[in-house]
């Protein structure tokens, strides 16, 4: 075997099954694994913020929502070509980062998350108010999309492929020089000031390219539901992602996957029991913040270094 | 450092736990798809409407089921959000494979069911969003709609306001299509009076003090509103203080002349405003009527019974005669059984409209009185407008 290969075996493994998944011929997988993914990629998105740079964001489904409903207005309201929607969809999520960006990293711990959810509940009475763009409270339904995309098979490709290449985008971010600034800053902001990071110039990047994908998991959600609802874009939609980061991990790369794959699909299948999610939820909450703040990433070392490497 | 194969283990693990569940669909059952909230604030609306489901459904399976098949529904907690209503169609369609989607409250989550319904080609009864853009400019031919639009209330509100001397109106809802569609209506319809001022608030605040004080120095003489449910509630505890229902004439939509609304708020609900109401136990109705009463409350236990059962056993009702017409629960075949179709209700006879899908359900309207003894206020004389 490659040596590439045996050492991307389990990652190859996952994509593999990820692309024949739709062999299975259940339409249930296809669907719960397309919304699976899009949460797991705006799980990331926040990570670069809460798990790289230490700064804890209560607004970053404003990104989400921007991203959704920009791409839905321009594709359905003024018939743009799919590409170009797509496109300036995450142009707008970039910019939108950019400007609230600059505001709030000029602010640390609490203030900072202060400021993002301020910024987001503003984003959210923008989609509320704004009812002959938005459709306001009740979203902007009907979105039209590509033919080609309209079957759920091609549609659950394009978010795997979309997927794969945003989470490889965001690795390498992770794991480059400004990765490692990220850490340093989280570490100790005024220790990374000292030895010559750009501590301001940093956040304000990582704000940007953890909005960017925010907006691009949004413009996938509006895709697939065929709708933006302004509750995408509420504070308790940043809270839900921060719970899947914090549920998988937040000091690990893979962790926020992991939350995205438990919350939504533990969300899911309690929905189909029972009406008291949000107790279970909370509870949710209660362990991982008492007993694993690691979270199922931590969960995982756990078992390796205490079973798995003893046999 | 985690390693990949543990985490891609791990992650695969808890995803198929949760999600692989393959229900059986068994050809002896049809499965119909219930949304409706049963959760937070809609569960006042989701549950009672539940009940006139199993009424339905009760009465057809001991008739034998439909097409020789026991007809079974799924229900499914919509939250009264549009995402989750949503996501919660498409598993009730992917996974457990019914037939036919039946619901929801809240005319957004509804829109955003209707979608799904389009895409899936899969026929979606709306048995309580009133708002007419579900049959209007997002109709499509998989959507029909059984309760009292926004078309009929509307026009019942401006016969009202013309009969109790209206001159100048102001309107509030809450800022959704509902409200929009109907208070649109209203100004269509009104012949006479005129709308001075529009308040839309929030969609499901409960705080209504900068409204009650924009009322209270309005310079209408009558309040045309659409605020429903708890809303409804925390208004009138908020206005009454403020003597607001004395000074002003109030015609109240929203289905806030039902027996439940009057129940809750009993001595402090305002005497004299005109309200609207689905169904009413107190009304001397037909024996079909009489019969529909008798068994609803011996279902909720109680005879002061709620007003919402009428509005999903009419729905299933509909179903049920469609599926049996097309003979079969496959969605064109369906589509074309309901289009036109008529059955015999507790209220009579009620049509589906062939171009735009909507029954011709109507609803009672009255104002609300003190009634012998009973804090709890009736309408009085209650009137069916359709």
């Amino acid at each position: 075997m490659p040596f590439y290969v045996r050492k991307n075996f389990w990652t190859i493994t996952a994509l593999a099954l990820l692309a024949i998944l739709p062999l299975t011929g259940s339409r249930y997988s296809i669907d719960l694994t397309t919304q699976v993914l899009i949460y797991a990629l705006f799980a990331l998105s926040l990570n670069i913020l809460v798990g790289y740079l230490g700064n804890l964001s209560f607004g970053h489904a404003a990104f989400f929502s921007i991203g959704g409903y920009t791409c839905a207005i321009l594709l359905t309201t003024y018939n743009f070509p799919f590409l170009i929607s797509f496109l300036t969809a995450l142009a707008f999520s970039a910019i939108a980062a950019f400007l609230i960006g600059l505001v709030c990293v000029r602010r640390n711990h609490m203030y900072f998350a202060m400021l993002t959810l301020a910024f987001g509940m503003l984003v959210w009475a923008i989609a509320l108010k704004w009812r002959p763009v938005t459709g306001g409270d009740d979203g902007f339904v009907g979105i039209n999309i590509p033919t080609i995309l309209s079957n759920p098979i091609n549609f659950y490709y394009f978010t795997l492929l979309t997927s794969i290449i945003a989470t490889y985008a965001l690795w390498t971010i992770c794991n480059s020089t400004f990765g490692q600034a990220m850490i340093a800053i989280r570490e100790n902001q005024n220790r990374a000031l000292f030895l010559g990071i750009d501590t301001q110039s940093i956040r304000l990047k990582a704000f940007v390219i953890s909005g960017i994908f925010a907006g691009l998991s949004g413009i996938l959600f509006a895709l697939y539901n065929r709708g933006m609802y302004p509750e995408s874009a509420f504070w308790t939609e940043s809270g839900q992602v921060l719970i899947m980061v914090l549920l998988g991990g937040m000091h690990s790369f893979i962790g926020p996957i992991l939350g995205a794959i438990a919350l939504y699909s533990l969300e899911i299948f309690i929905n189909q029991f029972t009406e008291y999610w949000q107790i279970v939820l909370g509870g949710i909450l209660l362990i991982v913040v008492l007993i694993a703040p690691e979270g199922l990433a931590g969960g995982v070392i756990w078992v390796e270094k205490n079973f798995l490497k003893k046999s | 450092m985690l390693h990949i194969k543990n985490s891609f283990l791990f992650g695969i693990t808890i995803y198929a736990y949760f999600t692989i569940a393959f229900p059986v669909l068994s050809a002896e059952t049809l499965k119909i798809g219930v949304l409706m909230p049963t959760s937070g604030s809609g569960a006042a609306y989701g549950i009672p409407a539940i009940n006139g489901i199993i009424l339905a459904t009760n009465e057809i399976n001991e008739n034998g089921g439909l097409i020789g098949k026991k007809v079974e529904f799924v229900i499914r907690d919509t939250k009264l959000k549009p995402s989750v209503a949503s996501a919660a169609a498409k598993e009730l369609i992917t996974k457990e494979k019914v037939q036919v989607l039946f619901g929801a409250i809240s005319s957004g989550v509804t829109l955003a069911v209707s979608e799904v319904a389009k895409n899936e080609k899969i026929v979606l009864f709306a048995p309580i969003s009133k708002t007419t853009a579900l049959t209007g400019k997002k109709f499509h031919k998989y959507i029909f709609q059984s309760s009292a639009n926004t078309i009929i209330e509307g026009r019942a509100m401006a016969t009202i306001a013309k009969q109790i001397g209206a001159q100048k109106i102001c309107v509030s809802g809450f800022d959704y299509a509902y409200s929009h569609d109907l208070f649109e209506s209203l100004e269509q319809k009104l012949a006479g009076p005129t709308i001075s001022a529009k308040y839309h608030v929030k969609f499901g605040t409960k705080d209504f003090s900068a409204l009650i004080s924009q009322l209270l120095s309005a310079e209408c003489d009558t309040v045309v509103g659409a605020i429903w449910g708890g809303g409804f509630l925390a208004f009138v505890k908020q206005a009454n203080p403020f003597g607001l229902f004395k000074q002003k004439k109030f015609i109240w939509g929203a289905e806030v002349g039902s027996h439940e609304m009057a129940n809750s708020l009993k001595g402090d609900y305002p005497e004299g405003i005109w309200a609207n109401s689905y169904d009413l136990w107190y009304f001397k109705g037909p024996p079909a009527h009489k019969k529909f009463q008798q068994a609803l409350a011996k279902l909720e236990g109680q005879k002061e019974t709620n007003m919402w059962p009428i509005t999903t056993y009419v729905g299933v009702k509909f179903l049920a005669a469609g599926i049996t017409k097309a003979g079969t629960s496959e969605s064109e075949k369906l589509v074309k059984a309901l289009e036109g179709l008529s059955i015999d209700t507790p209220l009579g006879r009620k049509t589906i409209d062939p171009e735009n899908h909507r029954v011709n359900t109507g609803e009672f309207w009255g104002p609300m009185k003190k009634v012998g003894d009973s804090n709890i206020l009736h309408m009085s004389p209650p009137t069916y407008f359709d």
